[in-house]
């Protein structure tokens, strides 16, 4: 790349153009790819959510060649990447992720990280099979990533909203309500957070369509489990107005 | 009645009023006689305002009249009146022209705004006057407008241009472009920082800690001064030669400095050329090998002559051999390398129980990495092997280690390595046709053994040992063992 083209890929992403930007790229030799120009354009099209810069950056030039990417921008690509509907990338983010922090001593900030990428794969997962396949496989993928975390940080509902939005639409088949409240009773996985299992219950309130219907849903909870926190299960009562002494 | 006591009202308020100004008085002069020194107090009491004086003050105006009246007085007295009215005469006239400018300014302002807003009437905005009453049925009928026609239009275009947004444009100027760095893989990239950090942190604990020799003759002066920055005021004693300890002071807070992704993109060799020999050397081989694979680790870690780096990197890699990446198949050179180290580490005890524990424990994850693999189709999947000749010197080690140093007893590695030769050993044919086939020997898990080892035939076996009975080392070594246990009992 000569010092002109790459100036004017630079310029164009600075000033948001970043179609432009990945036209000229693409143009490019594969290796012509500095650290200056990786960087500034996959900062750029996180903050100007650009999907395909995105997609284009990472299987070109970050996964196979293992560059080093900050996790926060990662956070950011994986945001991006769940709402412009490529959802396979933020798996992958998260895999690259961990395979750079294999050994590094986790400080806070790289706990956050790996909760919000995690976040994001179950989210991404939920949303790409959003009819098409069963609440258990997304719960089982929720399991997997979530519960699983170092340190067991609460969960909530607010954070899961395409997961959510998923298990409404699994929750208006009838065979799929009766699964999801088989669900309260045997675990494909051993459930180590506290916080997974009423998040799930959350989930069945806020679709459920009546006050009596949420008893029996709350009565079955009760007969397996007791001690957890229901700070979730309590709100969606609230906010959907149903009169149950939680 | 009300009119003749209003004639006597208005005969009473113009004799006082008389009174007031004139100050005439039938009864003035007696008043004064009688009190001289009342105004002073007057005056205190009414805050000295002659304004706000009461009907018993006002004969003590005469008072003033006659102050007044005194020549020296008057003269002080007109001198400050005429001084007070020049200045409230210049002070209007200021005023006046000021606000005139003023006015001038807002007729100007009115003038060309009216020329704008006519300008905006007649061009681009004229909206009907009676669009707030056909709102609803214009909104219906609106549309989307093209975004391509809004382009076309210049003096849109114009307009738009002209506004400042708020987001900045960058122009060619702002653009302030850094070196051009070519972009490296993290673990490469990594490993390089690593190594880098720990050998000048081993020369510069190694000078500190020695007392002045010759070997720091030849350093240069800024890397002696660096030296005597860390010395200077410390007592310094002389006793290390225990490089693995470094080590583990080193990995254990140091290791971690470089490891986040944005400082391993943005590592650089600094510039070597006033470091000391070897560390010169070093730099200027991690500069050329790219690192990216246990070959390239292997090349760089031939050319090293010094053996306290030798160990160090012994030990580095030991610790961080998962920024190699592993071959599946064929890493011949691998375990030439790991034969080498073994080979290497023979006199230092730790770094050879290290690499030894690579074999001795098939769940080494290092185990993938340094021996190629054999698909085993009874389990389907690879399961590495060692060669008859590391695990020979292998053996050895251990043999020298349980002759020598007396502190611990190595007698159950001994036999656990033997067994494992009895019970894992197979025949690779040679590809090579004047070779005869080699015996190695299979590391399987502990999970795979059994239905691993039950491939294995008998009549292969029996030729397993059959070459190990004639081979030299294997013998010398068993006798050497059977000559400890004679020793020991």
């Amino acid at each position: 790349v000569t010092t002109d083209v790459r100036s004017r890929i630079l310029l164009s992403s600075l000033n948001g153009k970043m179609s432009d930007a990945l036209a000229l790229l693409r143009q490019q030799q594969q290796t012509s790819v500095d650290v200056e120009l990786l960087h500034t354009m996959l900062a750029r099209a996180a903050a100007l959510a650009h999907a395909d810069t995105i997609a284009y950056m990472w299987y070109q030039h970050v996964m196979p060649r293992r560059l080093p990417v900050e996790g926060r921008l990662l956070c950011e690509m994986a945001g991006v990447a769940l709402y412009q509907d490529r959802l396979f990338l933020p798996a992958q983010f998260l895999q690259h992720y961990q395979a750079m922090n294999r050994d590094r001593r986790t400080s806070p900030e790289d706990e956050l990280i790996e909760y919000e990428l995690r976040r994001i794969k179950v989210e991404a997962f939920a949303r790409g099979t959003m009819h098409s396949t069963a609440l258990r496989e997304k719960w089982k993928v929720f399991l997997q990533e979530m519960d699983t975390l170092p340190g067991q940080p609460p969960l909530r509902l607010r954070d899961f909203p395409q997961m959510t939005k998923a298990m409404g639409i699994a929750l208006m088949q009838q065979d799929e309500q009766a699964a999801a409240l088989a669900l309260f009773g045997r675990q494909p996985l051993v459930i180590k957070n506290e916080w997974s299992l009423p998040l799930l219950l959350a989930g069945v309130l806020w679709h459920v369509p009546g006050p009596a219907q949420a008893r029996r849903v709350l009565a079955e909870f009760r007969q397996s489990y007791r001690g957890l926190p229901l700070l979730d299960a309590e709100l969606v009562i609230k906010r959907r107005g149903f009169e149950i002494n939680t | 009645m009300h009119l003749k006591k209003g004639k006597r009202s208005i005969s009473t308020v113009w004799r006082l009023l008389w009174k007031r100004f004139y100050s005439v008085n039938s009864k003035t002069n007696m008043h004064f006689s009688r009190s001289r020194k009342k105004p002073v107090t007057n005056f205190t009491r009414t805050n000295g305002l002659l304004l706000s004086c009461n009907g018993d003050t006002f004969p003590y105006l005469r008072t003033l009249w006659r102050y007044f009246n005194a020549p020296g007085n008057l003269m002080f007295v007109t001198t400050n009146i005429v001084a007070f009215m020049g200045i409230v005469t210049y002070n209007t006239l200021v005023t006046i022209s000021s606000e005139r400018a003023f006015e001038e300014q807002m007729m100007a302002a009115q003038v060309s705004l009216a020329k704008q807003r006519e300008e905006l009437e007649t061009t681009a905005l004229s909206l009907p006057r009676d669009i707030e009453l056909r709102g609803e049925e214009d909104d219906i009928k609106w549309e989307q407008p093209d975004v391509a026609h809004v382009r076309e239009d210049p003096l849109v275009e114009e307009q738009n241009a002209k506004l400042d947004t708020p987001i900045k444009q960058y122009t060619l100027g702002d653009l302030i472009l850094n070196k051009r760095e070519n972009v490296t893989d993290y673990d490469s990239q990594r490993a390089k920082a690593s190594i880098f950090h720990m050998l000048y942190a081993y020369m510069l604990y190694r000078d500190v800690i020695q007392p002045t020799t010759m070997t720091q003759n030849n350093n240069s002066e800024e890397w002696r001064r660096e030296v005597e920055l860390l010395t200077k005021g410390k007592e310094v004693q002389g006793t290390h030669r225990r490089i693995d300890v470094f080590y583990d002071l080193w990995n254990k807070n140091f290791d971690k400095i470089v490891t986040s992704p944005e400082k391993v993109q943005n590592f650089q060799l600094p510039n070597w050329s006033k470091y000391p020999t070897i560390l010169k050397f070093i730099c200027t081989e991690l500069h050329d090998n790219s690192l990216k694979t246990l070959g390239e680790f292997k090349q760089f870690y031939g050319k090293v002559r010094s053996n306290e780096v030798k160990k160090l990197l012994g030990l580095w890699l030991y610790d961080h051999s998962f920024l190699f990446p592993h071959n599946i198949y064929d890493n011949r050179t691998e375990e030439d390398f790991y034969d080498i180290l073994i080979n290497d580490s023979m006199q230092d005890n730790r770094i050879f129980q290290k690499y030894s524990s690579i074999v001795m424990n098939p769940y080494n994850e290092r185990t993938q990495l340094f021996f190629p693999n054999v698909n085993s189709p009874s389990v389907n999947k690879p399961v590495p092997s060692i060669s008859l000749e590391t695990y020979t010197r292998l053996l050895k080690g251990y043999i020298n280690l349980q002759e020598t140093g007396c502190k611990y007893d190595y007698n159950d590695n001994i036999f656990k390595l033997i067994s494992i030769l009895k019970l894992n050993c197979f025949l690779q044919r040679n590809k090579k046709k004047h070779a005869g086939p080699t015996v190695r020997i299979l590391l399987p898990r502990d999970e795979d053994r059994s239905q691993i080892l039950g491939t294995i035939s008998q009549a292969e076996k029996r030729t397993c040992y059959q070459i190990l009975s004639k081979n030299r080392d294997v013998v010398a070594l068993l006798k050497r063992i059977s000559d400890i246990q004679a020793d020991s009992s």
